[in-house]
């Protein structure tokens, strides 16, 4: 059975802001979901109408098979992660772990067996007496991670949990959470803007895009069958570009567009034969590779090169790409052709 | 700066110890004996126990009121918020001292001359909206997910208004309780209006009736004066005291 199921929902906010629309969706039990989107595209209000923060206008929420809109969010029976933390900053870490505990009345030995054990998992251990204000990003996250999590919760939101901390941590983290999912075996659900996030954690990605689901499936799926131009465009770093097919030599009908990802082409300092000529515009090296972007006539396309790449701005290149691995798209509707 | 605050205030304190009042003059001739006049031969003890109660009450019932509406104010959609907080606004812009004469009718009419809440009732309404603004814009400041978390967590809306909310307004609370105690601790117009027995009256309208026909006992009303200062002063240390130890309990908490 299905532990999440949205039923043609809507949600219109007063004054007619229509952020959610058509939404039909089934998050399966045990699943690592991530919604994706742009800001502005209604995940955030996806997340509330499951926690039960918001009531959808029209259409229906079940939480494991139960109709769940008029319920409000204490009898959802639900665990969540803020973007903010929003940690209970006049409770120390022990008592802020302990909190939804407490309120669910558990028995006192029951408790502290329980908060233990859950700090020890997280690492917590040595800050059970600190108060929020006295830790630091991770560790904060850490404490909103360890509340969530201590009461087994069978769904487990996730707001954005991670964009408020550095790049190595966030990192960690990432790792962290996919091995307490699987440890856990609990259904989360995860939100965030960062499409690597979603790449690396998730079962299944579901993007959205203004109120509406644009694809859902595995990350790799949707990465390499992208079914619009904005999927194809919002997966990936560095993103995909679209041009003519008439500068690249691929023949196609009118009015489509083809996207190639960075990685598909690569950068030559030597003319060869079957390749396309290009300008050098700008030169990114990440280290492992470079990043170039090229301009072909009047279009610009991003390359691949190895790491040590000589070549500067204004530089001729030619460009490589096997013309199999290219996305066509129909330019009006943006679908994939 | 300090000299223009306190300085009234000195020179008051230095009057009650002369005789006569003269806050300056001669040096020497200091004597408490203004203090044992005001409580001797006047009803003084009664009065600021009165006014205790008075106050007291009066912050109890003003917050209690407050910040259960200033909870669904900051924190509750809710149609026309503004109009409420602008109208709750506009009834502490009322002159007291044109509703004073209204409101004395009132108040006879309900019998409650002399009494306790025939003083607390009508403060309580003008404490109000000065502890609603405030209470509403600290409630406002603590985050939405603060008490998003409290509900997710199991709380009812009214279990995670006094678990979370509340605690963390604490410097709120204690704020809008220290102004809400000295607004109702110095109020003159309706204390002397409502009053008539010389026990009911609170300090001010003590004061004020203590100059008889041809004679300004003026170190007398200095001495009484200092004394009704006095805890203003010590409730304010009191609660700072109190918001301090509340914001660190949980880390000396064995």
């Amino acid at each position: 059975m299905a532990a999440i199921e949205f039923e043609s929902v809507e949600k219109v906010y007063r004054g007619g802001v229509r952020v959610l629309s058509g939404i039909d969706l089934s998050i399966e039990r045990g699943e690592l979901v991530t919604i994706v989107g742009p800001s502005g595209c209604g995940k955030s209000t996806l997340l509330s109408l499951i926690a039960g923060f918001e009531q959808p206008t029209a259409g229906h929420v079940k939480i494991d098979g139960t109709v769940v809109d008029d319920q409000p969010p204490q009898a959802r029976g639900l665990a969540m992660v803020f973007q903010s933390y929003a940690l209970y900053p006049h409770l120390d870490v022990y008592e802020n772990i302990a909190f939804p505990l407490r309120i669910g009345r558990t028995a006192k030995d029951e408790i502290d067996r329980r908060v233990r054990e859950t700090a020890e998992r997280l690492g917590l251990a040595p800050l059970l007496r600190r108060r929020p204000a006295e830790l630091s990003g991770g560790q904060r996250q850490r404490v909103a991670l360890a509340r969530a999590l201590v009461r087994k919760p069978s769904i487990c939101l996730f707001d954005e949990p991670l964009s408020n901390l550095d790049a190595a941590l966030r990192h960690e983290m990432r790792a962290e959470i996919k091995r307490l999912h699987e440890d856990l075996g609990a259904t989360f659900v995860y939100v965030t803007h960062d499409q690597a996030e979603a790449m690396t954690l998730s079962d299944r990605i579901i993007v959205l895009n203004a109120g509406s689901i644009e694809q859902q499936g595995p990350p790799m799926d949707v990465y390499e069958r992208p079914v619009t131009k904005f999927v194809a465009a919002f997966l990936g770093s560095p993103s995909i570009r679209f041009v003519r097919p008439g500068a690249l030599g691929i023949s196609a009908g009118s009015g489509v567009i083809v996207g190639l990802r960075p990685e598909d082409v690569a950068v030559e300092s030597e003319a060869s034969n079957g390749a396309v000529e290009a300008v050098v515009t700008v030169v990114e090296p990440v280290g492992s590779e470079t990043w170039v972007t090229c301009a072909v006539g009047d279009e610009t396309l991003v390359g691949r090169a190895p790491p040590r790449f000589a070549q500067k701005r204004g530089d001729r290149v030619s460009l490589r790409f096997d013309p199999a691995r290219a996305h066509h798209f129909d330019e009006k509707t943006g679908r994939r052709l | 700066m300090v000299v223009f605050c306190l300085g009234p205030f000195l020179s008051l304190a230095f009057a009650s110890l002369r005789p006569g009042g003269a806050p300056f003059g001669a040096p020497g001739e200091y004597s408490f004996d203004q203090y044992t006049a005001v409580f001797e031969t006047r009803p003084f003890a009664r009065v600021l126990l009165r006014s205790f109660v008075v106050a007291s009450l009066t912050t109890v019932a003003a917050v209690a009121l407050a910040a259960s509406a200033a909870f669904v104010l900051a924190k509750m959609e809710l149609r026309g918020r503004r109009a409420l907080l602008a109208l709750s606004l506009g009834v502490s812009m009322f002159p007291p001292i044109a509703i004073a004469s209204p409101l004395f009718l009132v108040i006879r009419a309900l019998g409650w001359r002399d009494t306790v809440q025939g003083l607390v009732v009508p403060y309580t309404t003008f404490a109000l909206p000065l502890a609603l603004w405030i209470l509403t814009s600290f409630f406002r400041e603590i985050p939405d997910d603060l008490y998003r978390a409290a509900r997710i967590d199991g709380c009812s809306p009214f279990g995670a208004f006094r678990r979370v909310v509340l605690p963390v307004a604490a410097p709120g609370i204690a704020t809008s309780a220290i102004l809400v105690f000295i607004f109702a601790w110095n109020e003159l117009l309706f204390a002397l209006t409502f009053t008539s027995a010389p026990e009911a009256r609170t300090v001010p309208a003590a004061i004020a009736l203590f100059a008889a026909e041809h004679r300004e006992p003026w170190g007398e009303i200095a001495a009484a004066s200092t004394v009704a200062t006095l805890p203003l002063v010590a409730i304010t240390l009191l609660f700072q005291r109190r918001i301090v130890r509340g914001l660190t309990a949980g880390a000396i908490k064995g």
